[in-house]
C-alpha cells in the first residue's frame, strides 16, 4: 500500500489537521535544551559587550584565526584527496578484494581524532616506539604537522563513503556520451565525473572543515593554538567566563561562514541521480595502475589504523612490563558507558516529537525545529559546553556539575542523529495506520504506544546507537560539564596523554577503540561498504 | 564488400545469455537502419560494441573500412567518430546547451555550435540548462551535441521511448528530417516496429542475437522471411495451404505461386490484403467490426467456420451479421513448420 502524499508532496504527512497542542508543547520542551547554546552566548558577550577589547588583542585573534583556517584548509584538501581516490579505486576498478579495502580504509571513523593524536605523539619523538625499535629517534609529530596529520586521519573516511556512494550513483551513460564524443578518459574525468560528485565532494569538503575547526582533543594535544584550543585555556585560566565566550562567538560565525560559503559555491546545473539500471564501467587496472592502488591503500591503512593499533598495544605492553599499569580502575569504562546510554536514551525520547512534527505537520515549524536542530549539531562542542556552563551557573546553580545537564546537552547536540533516524524510520509508516487506531477509540497517545513506536523501534535504536557511538567519543563536552568524580575514557585519554602517561593513556584509548568500533561497523562502515 | 559499417561473425555472452550470436550486419553510408527485436534479442548491445562501450568476445566490427574491434585491437570509443544518442539523453546537467554541444568540438569549430542549433531547431536555447527543457527539447539538444563533431555515424538508442505518445510522432518525423539534411549514416536501436518502418531507410529485425532478416521498409513488411518477421511486423492472418501445379490453394481461395515449394505450406495475408465487397449471395459472414475511423477492422467467418480479420476503408456496409464476398490481392508462401 503508497503512502498517502500530502500537497506538498512530502509522504507521510497527515493533511487537514494542524499538530496537536500536546505535540508542541513536546517539542517546545525539546527546543529548549537545542536552543539554549547559542542563546545563552550571545547573552554572554551582550552583557559585556563594553569590555571586549580588553580581553583579547586584535593580533592574537587574527593568529588564532590564521592558524584555524590553515588548519581546516589543508585538512579539509588532505581528506578529499585521500577520500576520493580510495573511491574511485574501490568503486570504479577491478583491484580484488574492495570489499574488505573499503571496511578497512572507513575504519578511522572508530577512532576519536585525540586518539589518533595520542598514537602520532607515542610513536614519535625522543621516547616514541619508533626509536625503541629502530634505534632512530624521530622528530615529535606535534604543532601543525602532528594535527594536520591526525585530523586528516580522521576525517577521509567520511569523504570516503560520500563520494563512493556518488561514484555508484553516476548515471553512466554520461561518461559514455563524453566517450564517444572524443574526450579522453582523463577529460571525462575532470569535466564529467567531478562535476557530478561536486554535491558529494562539497558535502564531504563540509564534515571535514567542521570537524578540523570544531575539534578540540587532537589540537590540544598536538599543542597546536587554535580557536577550541584557546577557548579552552581562557576558560581553565579564568573565572570570568566573557573572553571565552566571545572566542566562541567568533569560531561559531567562522563555522556559519565555511557552511555559507560551501553553499555559495553549487553552480546552476541541476545535478540529478537517476536510479540506475546499470553499474557504472569498470575501469581495468593495469600491471602497474595495480600496484600503485595497493600500495596507496596500504599506505592509509597502515597509517591509520594499524599503526595506531600496534601504538596502543605496545604502549600497553610497555606499561603492563614497567609496573606503570598495577591494575586498570574499570570506573572510567563504566562512566563512558553510563553517560553514553543515557545520552542515547534521552536523545531518542526528544527525537519523537521532533520526527512526528516533521513527517506528520510539514510546514514552517517543521522546518524551524529541523533547521534549529541542525545548527546545534554542527557547533564546536567546546562551544556548547562553554554556554551550557555558563548558562548553568547562572540560572540553574542547583544543577551545576550534576549528570543531567551533561546528559541534555549531549542529547541536545546528537538530537540530530537521532531525529534523522526517527524521522526515516517514521515515513514509511502508513499515516492511515494511526488513524484507523484513533477511529477504533484509542487516544493519540495510546495510539503513539501501541502502533506507531512498535512500528519504528528499529529506526529508534538505530539512532540511539548512533548516539551512543559519537557520545563515547565526545570529549570537550565531557570535559567541562561532568560531575567531579565522574570518569569516562576520554577524559582519561586526554589528561593522561596531557601529561605524557602514555602507557595509562594507551590502556583507556585501546578501551574506548575497542567499545566503539562494534556499532561504528554496524551502523555505518557495513551499510555503505563497497559490493564487490 | 563489406558496408560503410559492418559487423561481422560478432559474438557477446553475458553469463550464460548470448546477447548476440554470429551477428552480422551491414549498413550503407548515409543510411538509416533500424534495428528491431523484441527486448532483450541483443540489439542494444549490438550498438554498444559499435560504439566501443561493450568489447565483443569474437568477431569484427568495422566502421568506414577501418576495423575497430577484432580479435586483436580495440579502438577506444573517443576515436571512433560515432555519436550516440542516449535513451535517458545523458545531457551533462551542470552544462549549460551550448557546453554540452561544444563539448566534442575542438577550439576552432566553434561556429559549428550555431550551426546544429539551427538544424536541430534550438535557436537561442544555447543558455539553457538541461533541466530547464522539456523532453523533446533534450532530445534535440541530445541529437545536437552528437551531430556537432561530424561523426561517421549516429546511433540511437531507444531515442522515442521516453516522449509521450504526441510527441513521439513529431519527433520521428523531425530526427529523420535531421539526419537526412545532416546526410550521416545512421543506427536506431527500437523496439518499437512501428517506429522501425517509418523511420528506416533499411529495417533489421533481430531475435535472440542474430538477424532475421534486412530489407526496405516496404520489403519486410510485404515479404517477410518467415512467421515470426511476419507476425512481428504487423498484424497477420495465418493459413495453411497446399502447392500443386504453380498455385497454392487456401480455404481463401488460390492464387498463382512461382517458388520451390511443393505440398502443405504456411501462407500469410495482411488483413489489408483482404477486401470484402458487401453481396448478398456471398459465403463470409461479419462477425464484428472496430471502427477507427481512418479504416476499421472486421472479423469475418469464411463458411468453414475459420475467423480471419481484415482491415477496410470506412466504408459503410459492413455490420455484424451481413454477408459478404472476399478479394485476396496477396500472400506470402513460408515453408510448413
Amino acid at each position: 500500500m503508497l503512502a498517502p502524499t500530502s500537497r506538498e508532496g512530502r509522504p507521510g504527512a497527515r493533511p487537514g489537521r494542524g499538530p496537536s497542542r500536546l505535540l508542541l508543547l513536546a517539542a517546545f520542551l525539546v527546543l529548549v535544551p537545542v536552543a539554549l547554546p547559542i542563546v545563552s552566548l550571545v547573552g554572554t558577550v551582550l552583557a559585556n559587550l563594553g569590555e571586549l577589547d580588553s580581553v583579547l588583542s586584535w593580533e592574537r585573534l587574527l593568529e588564532l584565526s590564521a592558524r584555524s583556517v590553515l588548519l581546516v584548509a589543508t585538512v579539509t584538501a588532505t581528506a578529499l584527496v585521500i577520500g576520493t581516490s580510495l573511491a574511485w579505486v574501490l568503486v570504479r576498478t577491478d583491484l580484488p578484494g574492495r570489499r574488505l579495502w573499503s571496511v578497512a580504509v572507513a575504519l578511522p571513523l572508530a577512532i576519536p581524532s585525540y586518539v589518533l593524536a595520542l598514537t602520532l605523539l607515542a610513536f614519535s619523538g625522543p621516547r616514541g616506539l619508533f626509536q625503541d625499535f629502530a634505534g632512530i629517534e624521530l622528530p615529535v609529530f606535534d604543532g601543525f604537522f602532528g594535527a594536520w596529520l591526525a585530523l586528516s586521519l580522521s576525517t577521509f573516511p567520511y569523504v570516503f563513503l560520500l563520494t563512493a556512494e556518488s561514484f555508484r550513483s553516476i548515471d553512466p551513460s554520461l561518461e559514455e556520451a563524453a566517450r564517444g564524443l572524443g574526450a579522453s578518459p582523463t577529460r571525462v574525468f575532470l569535466t564529467i565525473t567531478l562535476p557530478q560528485l561536486r554535491p558529494a565532494l562539497g558535502a564531504g569538503a563540509l564534515l571535514s572543515g567542521l570537524y578540523a575547526l570544531s575539534d578540540f582533543g587532537a589540537v590540544s594535544l598536538m599543542r597546536y593554538d587554535t580557536f577550541t584550543r584557546a577557548i579552552y585555556a581562557q576558560y581553565a585560566g579564568r573565572l570570568d567566563r566573557t573572553p571565552a565566550a566571545t572566542l566562541s562567538i567568533l569560531l561559531i560565525v567562522l563555522a556559519l561562514a565555511f557552511i555559507w560559503g560551501e553553499q555559495r559555491s553549487r553552480g546552476r546545473g541541476e545535478l540529478w541521480s537517476r536510479t540506475v539500471r546499470r553499474p557504472a564501467p569498470t575501469h581495468i587496472l593495469t600491471m602497474l595502475g595495480r600496484a600503485g592502488s595497493r600500495i596507496w591503500l596500504s599506505l592509509v591503512v597502515v597509517t591509520g589504523v594499524v599503526l595506531p593499533a600496534c601504538v596502543l598495544v605496545a604502549w600497553v605492553a610497555r606499561g603492563v612490563a614497567a609496573g606503570s599499569i598495577v591494575e586498570f580502575d574499570w570506573g572510567a569504562l563504566g562512566g563512558t558507558l553510563l553517560v553514553s546510554a543515557l545520552a542515547a536514551t534521552v536523545a531518542t525520547v526528544f527525537a519523537i516529537p521532533v520526527a512526528i512534527l516533521t513527517v506528520r505537520h510539514p510546514g514552517r515549524i517543521a522546518t524551524w525545529v529541523d533547521r534549529l536542530v541542525g545548527v546545534t549539531y554542527s557547533l564546536p562542542h567546546i562551544t556548547v559546553a562553554l554556554a551550557v556552563l555558563v548558562f548553568t551557573l547562572a540560572w540553574l546553580r542547583p544543577l551545576y556539575q550534576g549528570i543531567g545537564v551533561l546528559v541534555v546537552a549531549y542529547a541536545a547536540v546528537f538530537l540530530s542523529q537521532a531525529a534523522g533516524a526517527a524521522t526515516s524510520a517514521l515515513r514509511t509508516v502508513n499515516p492511515n495506520l494511526e488513524e484507523a487506531s484513533r477511529g477504533l477509540g484509542h487516544s493519540s497517545a495510546a495510539t503513539l504506544v501501541r502502533v506507531t513506536l512498535p512500528l519504528i523501534w528499529r529506526g529508534l535504536l538505530a539512532g540511539a546507537a548512533l548516539v551512543f557511538l559519537t557520545t563515547v567519543k565526545e570529549l570537550p563536552i565531557t570535559l567541562l560539564l561532568r560531575p567531579t568524580g565522574l570518569d569516562t575514557l576520554a577524559v582519561r585519554v586526554w589528561s593522561a596523554a596531557g601529561e605524557l602517561f602514555y602507557a595509562n593513556a594507551a590502556m583507556s584509548a585501546l578501551l574506548l577503540v575497542l567499545v566503539s568500533v562494534i556499532p561504528a561497523y554496524l551502523l555505518v562502515i557495513k551499510p555503505r561498504a563497497v559490493r564487490a | 564488400m563489406s558496408g560503410f559499417i559492418s559487423w561481422q561473425d560478432v559474438d557477446r555472452a553475458f553469463g550464460d545469455s548470448k546477447a548476440l550470436a554470429r551477428f552480422t550486419l551491414d549498413v550503407d553510408e548515409g543510411a538509416i537502419l533500424c534495428l528491431v527485436g523484441p527486448s532483450g534479442c541483443g540489439k542494444t548491445t549490438a550498438l554498444r560494441v559499435l560504439a566501443g562501450f561493450d568489447r565483443p568476445d569474437a568477431g569484427r566490427v568495422e566502421i568506414r573500412g577501418r576495423t575497430v574491434v577484432d580479435g586483436s585491437s580495440f579502438v577506444p570509443p573517443e576515436r571512433r567518430s560515432v555519436g550516440m544518442v542516449f535513451q535517458d539523453y545523458a545531457l551533462f546537467p551542470h552544462l549549460t546547451v551550448e557546453a554540452n554541444i561544444r563539448y566534442g568540438l575542438g577550439p576552432t569549430q566553434r561556429n559549428r555550435v550555431g550551426e546544429v542549433l539551427e538544424l536541430t531547431g534550438l535557436e537561442g536555447m544555447g543558455d539553457r540548462m538541461p533541466h530547464e527543457l522539456s523532453g523533446g527539447e533534450q532530445q534535440r539538444v541530445a541529437l545536437a551535441r552528437a551531430l556537432a563533431p561530424r561523426p561517421d555515424a549516429i546511433l540511437l538508442d531507444e531515442p522515442f521511448s521516453n516522449l509521450d505518445a504526441s510527441l513521439r510522432d513529431r519527433m520521428r518525423r523531425e530526427v529523420r528530417r535531421i539526419l537526412n539534411d545532416a546526410g550521416t549514416t545512421a543506427v536506431l536501436v527500437t523496439h518499437d516496429q512501428e517506429e522501425a518502418l517509418a523511420v528506416a531507410d533499411t529495417v533489421a529485425i533481430m531475435r535472440s542475437g542474430t538477424v532475421l532478416q534486412v530489407g526496405t521498409p516496404t520489403e519486410v513488411y510485404q515479404r517477410p522471411a518467415d512467421p515470426w518477421v511476419a507476425g512481428f511486423l504487423g498484424d497477420s492472418v495465418g493459413l495453411t495451404g497446399h502447392v500443386a501445379g504453380g498455385k497454392v490453394s487456401t480455404v481463401l481461395g488460390s492464387f498463382l505461386y512461382r517458388g520451390p515449394l511443393e505440398g502443405p505450406v504456411e501462407v500469410m495475408v495482411r488483413p489489408e490484403w483482404i477486401e470484402p465487397t458487401p453481396d448478398e449471395g456471398g459465403d463470409v459472414t461479419v462477425v464484428d467490426r472496430e471502427f477507427y475511423g481512418h479504416d476499421q477492422m472486421l472479423e469475418l467467418e469464411l463458411p468453414g467456420g475459420t475467423r480471419i480479420i481484415s482491415r477496410v476503408g470506412p466504408r459503410p456496409g459492413f455490420r455484424p451479421g451481413d454477408v459478404v464476398r472476399l478479394k485476396v490481392s496477396e500472400a506470402v508462401v513460408f515453408p510448413p513448420e
